[in-house]
């Protein structure tokens, strides 16, 4: 299965014992301070750290890569076009036109872009180290109301299934002469109606059934739910919560009030 | 005892659009089920079994809408006033159609939702998720994705999440529908265990024929929205005519019997493999009939 449907790397590692309600507080944080934070260093170090605790997390190189994979490519486009259309201060190092490249607007394009990187990477050891049930149990003791818990978890159960049924119906259409790669794309966007059409009804159908399922398995029968394997939050997630709660207040002071990270270099 | 009395049940569903018309399914539809009865459903497509199986967990008409007269009646309760949450500690329901009936992430989760919506203790949910399991034959596959399991092994897990409620009924619309024969096996040799082992109520619609004929106690034929006969499942598969008036197809083995008798005026009713083995075997070796 793509690792698009399934970003969850079973595993035993500290990560993986890590309530999940630590981890998105964790992303959460991290996700806040990288975006108060300009500095080329401080992204380089979230980045190299986010590698660092998911390799120690036992998340597998493949996985480490497929992120690249996906994040690489925006990351060089941002640092090009962050340098060509952001004029820096100082000493140009090219002057051509409107382009003027510094020290100063190199840097800026570069952490921007290892900003990208890093957030995704950080987002990813939430989604590589919590399963789906853990991650919505998560969400919900946090507030999350459980209606919208399943929700979530059923669109993510069923994207698989969903994209099946459209490679069938596609191909099953195709049998039947329909050219969908064909012409200019606003004929290939028409050519793919009586697809998405089938595919309408069919998501309705499984909606409805689904709907039927859940109320026979008394679905909505108490107030509150219990778990067959509820979290257990243990002394060292509370630890670990308090040392990221003190850091991010510390790191939030020290760049409000001494400026720290506030420059690229 | 009855478990389940249905009399006079009619159905319509609502109509599709605002001026349009209820759509009639079921018209006055009795049938009776006594406890530890294992009772077979056939029919054309589009008869209302499957509206027919939903009134008896109470979905219709609670959760479709639509016009009900007459009563469902399960261990007590009738269907149309009793919440469906209360009625799901009774009755399982196993659908056609496993992929829109299994949409937690494991199987253990998958068999754990139902007690995890009645709010039990953790330690007795984990005790029915393994005794529900067991029963299928599926303990080996606990953190295995639903969805990366074959056919028959869906259904199995969708029987799981069925028992863990610890009904007293199991009603299975077609769950064989589409699988392979090996899944049927699976499924069947479940079912088979249930009413053997545990003496389950067991309402189960399906078109395969030889299995009915084998495991099912008796069999209720549904014609155009009724129940147009109910008896045991040899005497309606050797009534050929009858199962050619309402489009129903006997076991094969029951056609060979229907073949021989028009070749050699016997008077064969066999509906199992064994029986007609037996009997021509016997046939065979007095003389009765010649190869």
């Amino acid at each position: 299965m793509s690792l698009l449907y399934d970003l969850y790397q079973p595993g035993d590692s500290w990560l993986h014992r890590l309530d999940p309600r630590v981890k998105f507080i964790f992303v959460l944080c991290a996700s806040l301070l990288l975006l108060l934070m300009r500095s080329l260093w401080v992204m380089l170090i979230a980045l190299v750290g986010a590698q660092l605790i998911l390799l120690s997390g036992g998340i597998s190189w493949r996985r480490i890569g497929w992120v690249w994979r996906m994040t690489l490519p925006t990351m060089v486009l941002i640092a090009v076009l962050w340098v060509i259309f952001y004029p820096g201060e100082g000493q140009a190092l090219l002057s051509w036109r409107f382009l003027r490249i510094t020290p100063y607007n190199i840097a800026e394009g570069l952490a921007v872009a290892l900003r990208i990187g890093a957030l995704a990477f950080i987002l990813f050891i939430w989604l590589f180290s919590t399963s789906q049930s853990a991650l919505i149990r998560g969400l919900v003791a946090l507030g999350l109301p459980y209606t919208w818990g399943l929700t979530l978890a059923m669109a993510l159960r069923y994207l698989p299934t969903m994209a099946g049924i459209f490679q069938l119906i596609s191909d099953a259409q195709r049998a039947r002469a329909l050219e969908l790669d064909q012409g200019n794309p606003l004929r290939r966007a028409r050519a793919h109606l009586p697809i998405v059409v089938a595919m309408l009804i069919t998501a309705l159908r499984t909606a409805q059934n689904l709907s039927l399922a859940l109320a026979s398995r008394a679905f909505g029968a108490q107030r509150k739910r219990t778990h067959l394997h509820p979290l257990h939050f243990r002394p060292l997630d509370g630890l670990l919560l308090a040392g990221i709660l003190l850091a991010t207040a510390a790191l939030l002071w020290a760049r409000l009030a001494l400026g720290l990270g506030q420059e690229p270099l | 005892m009855a478990v389940i009395r249905i009399e006079d049940f009619f159905y319509a569903y609502p109509p599709l659009l605002p001026e349009g018309q209820p759509i009639e399914v079921l018209h006055g539809v009795n049938l009776s089920v006594e406890r530890g009865e294992f009772l077979a459903i056939m029919g054309p497509t589009g008869v209302g079994k499957t509206t027919l199986c939903l009134s008896m967990n109470g979905l219709v008409p609670q959760a479709t809408g639509g016009v009900a007269r007459g009563h469902v009646v399960v261990l007590g309760h009738d269907t149309r006033t009793t919440p469906v949450a209360e009625l799901a500690t009774r009755v399982g329901i196993v659908y056609q159609d496993p992929e829109s009936q299994l949409f937690c992430p494991t199987v253990e989760e998958e068999v754990a939702f139902g007690p995890e919506n009645l709010g039990l203790d953790p330690a007795e949910i984990a005790e029915r998720v393994s005794w529900a399991l067991q029963v299928v034959g599926m303990e080996a596959y606990r953190q295995r994705s639903p969805s990366h399991l074959s056919g028959g092994q869906k259904q199995r897990l969708a029987i799981a999440a069925s028992l863990a409620m610890l009904p007293k009924v199991l009603i299975l619309d077609e769950p064989t529908a589409g699988l392979d024969p090996v899944g049927q096996a699976e499924v069947f040799g479940v079912i088979e265990r249930l009413c053997r082992e545990r003496r389950m109520t067991i309402v189960m619609v399906s078109q395969d024929a030889e299995r009915i004929a084998r495991f099912a106690d008796r069999l209720a034929i549904m014609w155009q929205g009724r129940i147009v006969r109910v008896d045991a499942p040899p005497r309606i598969f050797t009534d050929q005519a009858f199962l050619e008036e309402v489009g129903l197809a006997a076991p094969q083995v029951s056609e060979l019997a229907v073949a021989l008798n028009r070749r050699w005026g016997t008077g064969y009713r066999f509906t199992l493999l064994e029986e007609a083995e037996e009997a021509l075997r016997r046939d065979l070796r007095g003389g009765q009939i010649s190869s």
